[in-house]
Order: C-alpha cells, then structure tokens, then sequence
C-alpha cells in the first residue's frame, strides 16, 4: 500500500470516531469530513519537527505548572516524558508536538490521579 | 513441559508501540487534548506516515468545530 493510501485508510478510521458518525447513515457531511482531512494531510512534504522547539515548550509548560502550583501535574508530566525517553522512537518530537498543540488548559482542568 | 520461546523481533516491537501509546495516552490525558486511545492510536500512524503534526491538529481541531459530539461539548466526565 502506498504513503497515500495508508494515510487516506488511516483518515477515513480517524474522521471516524471523531465525529461519531457513520458514512452509511450521514454519507454527505462523512463525505465532506474526510475531504477537509485529506486535502490537509495527503501529499504534504514537511520539515521534521524540531525537538529542540518542542523541549523548550515542555519546559515552559513544566515552569508554568509549578508556578501556579499545579506541581503535581509538572511531576506527573515529567515522570511519563522521563518514560518516553526510555523508548527510542524517531517520531517522539512529532508525536509530543501534536499533543501540545491540541493541550487544552491543562492547568484549570487535568486531574492528576494515582 | 517445553519452555517458552524466546519474543521474536516482532513481538518486541509491537510490545514497545503499545508502550509508547500507553504512554503517550497518559501525557495526552494530563494535557487535556481530548484524544482517547483510539484516536490517539491512528494520529500515532498517520504521523508514522508522514502526516504533518501541524497539519494533523488543525484537522482534529477542525472536525471538532465543525461535527461536534456529544462528548465533545462538555458532557464528558
């Protein structure tokens, strides 16, 4: 299968579970969902996500926790980055990257449980 | 009673994947992205792929805007 055809599999199970709906039932707005995804994602050549840029946001981020003192969530965070390092994976920086872009106010609303 | 074999390549690398989504499953849950596991397995993929970071969160941020769940508009727990 080629890079595209795997991205266009992989955005169809996507466009999926995000907007609940099935392509049977609603075929018109499945339709329109999947082709807003893919002319995003299909055929665009990018340069590799610096991992300096992405330290410096997890840094940030930790500072920020621990300055309005959430340092159970920095501790947290640091324990499951400290983890991922153990795991040698090219992809890490992306993958990171793509989680600090959808973070939403971690700091008002992410419990941190045992 | 014959012992075991021993993990072959493969069974290694899928034991580390499923380790780096546990993991990353945690830091996503702790950054409030909304992803669940699932999700979060395909973005995994599709960046495997060569699917943009950028590009692929402006995606899910998109749909979200645009096809609202019910677990997407503050029902969840």
């Amino acid at each position: 299968m080629s890079q595209n055809a795997r991205i266009g599999a992989l955005t169809d199970e996507l466009v999926r579970c995000i907007t609940d709906f099935s392509p049977e039932t609603n075929a018109q707005a499945y339709k329109h969902a999947k082709d807003l995804a893919l002319r995003k994602l299909k055929g665009h050549h990018y340069a590799r996500t610096n991992q300096f840029h992405v330290q410096a946001s997890l840094d940030g981020l930790d500072e920020k926790f621990r300055v309005l003192s959430r340092d159970d969530l920095a501790d947290a965070l640091k324990e499951r980055l400290t983890e991922l390092q153990r795991i040698p994976n090219k992809w890490t920086p992306e993958l990171l990257s793509l989680l600090l872009q959808l973070s939403d106010r971690p700091v008002e609303n992410s419990k941190v449980e045992d | 009673m014959p012992s075991p074999s021993p993990p072959s390549q493969a069974d290694i690398k899928r034991k580390a994947a499923r380790e780096v989504i546990d993991i990353l499953h945690e830091i996503a849950t702790l950054l409030n992205t909304h992803l669940d596991r699932q999700q979060l397995s395909y973005c995994v993929s599709l960046i495997e792929n060569g699917a943009s970071p950028e590009a692929l969160a402006d995606v899910i941020r998109e749909l979200r805007a645009q096809y609202p769940t019910q677990s997407s508009t503050g029902d969840e727990e």
